[in-house]
């Protein structure tokens, strides 16, 4: 995997998240904050995972 | 049943439903039944009929972008199931990709010059996940017919007048 998979990643992601949080709530303040929020988790957790599995192929 | 057939197919069920809608649903949910079957043709188009247009404008230009950007990094050609049967499916997730699918339908996609040909498959992914999310915005109609699109909050039962 490049590294320029990743410039990729994120449009996709908040174009993403965007749309199932404007499909739920109305005003767009909501819709950002949540939408910016869910895209954080959702990367933290990836980048969790990546980690873990990292660590495992380094060690195990 | 080939892939491109089962295209063809589901748009026209999806048409033979709007036209339909008027007596598959209630009277009190006609338009909504109407707004799901149109938004499956125009992403965002479901939502406009129920007169949330901003919400339409700002689905359409998300799922726009979203394909054309896919469709740029791919050289203009849609996926076809020889590249990849799971993005291939996706693209019938709206009535415009779909049929365009069929109009541009070319053996390969293929990468333009400008791009390393390794970008060809998040073009894909792109096309893919602009068909997807509108199944999620189509679904969005019924929610949508729910909330009031302008005007103020109803009092909540049992409070005072």
């Amino acid at each position: 995997m490049s590294d320029s998979y990743l410039g990729f990643y994120f449009p996709l992601v908040v174009a993403i998240m965007a749309v199932l949080e404007i499909c739920h709530h109305d005003d767009p303040k909501v819709i950002a904050r949540r939408t910016l929020i869910n895209a954080a988790i959702l990367t933290g957790v990836l980048a969790a995972g990546a980690l873990v599995l990292q660590l495992l192929g380094r060690f195990l | 049943m080939s892939a491109d057939s089962f295209g063809v197919v589901l748009a026209g069920l999806m048409l033979v439903g709007l036209l339909f809608s008027t007596v598959l649903f209630e009277p009190a949910h006609r338009k909504t039944g109407a707004a799901f079957f149109l938004g499956w043709f125009v992403p965002g188009a479901g939502h406009l009929l129920l007169g949330r247009r901003g919400k339409a404008a700002v689905l359409f230009g998300i799922l726009a972008l979203l394909y054309v950007t896919g469709l740029y990094m791919s050289g203009w050609r849609l996926v076809s199931f020889d590249d990849n049967p799971f993005y291939y499916v996706g693209q019938f997730g709206s009535g415009v990709t779909a049929l365009l699918g069929r109009a541009l339908a070319e053996p390969k996609a293929y990468p333009i010059d400008a791009f390393p040909p390794k970008w060809i498959d998040p073009g894909m992914l792109y096309v893919c996940v602009a068909g997807l999310l509108n199944i999620v915005v189509i679904m969005g109609v019924f929610s949508a017919e729910r909330k009031p699109a302008t005007g103020p909050t109803p009092p909540a039962e049992g409070e005072k007048k």
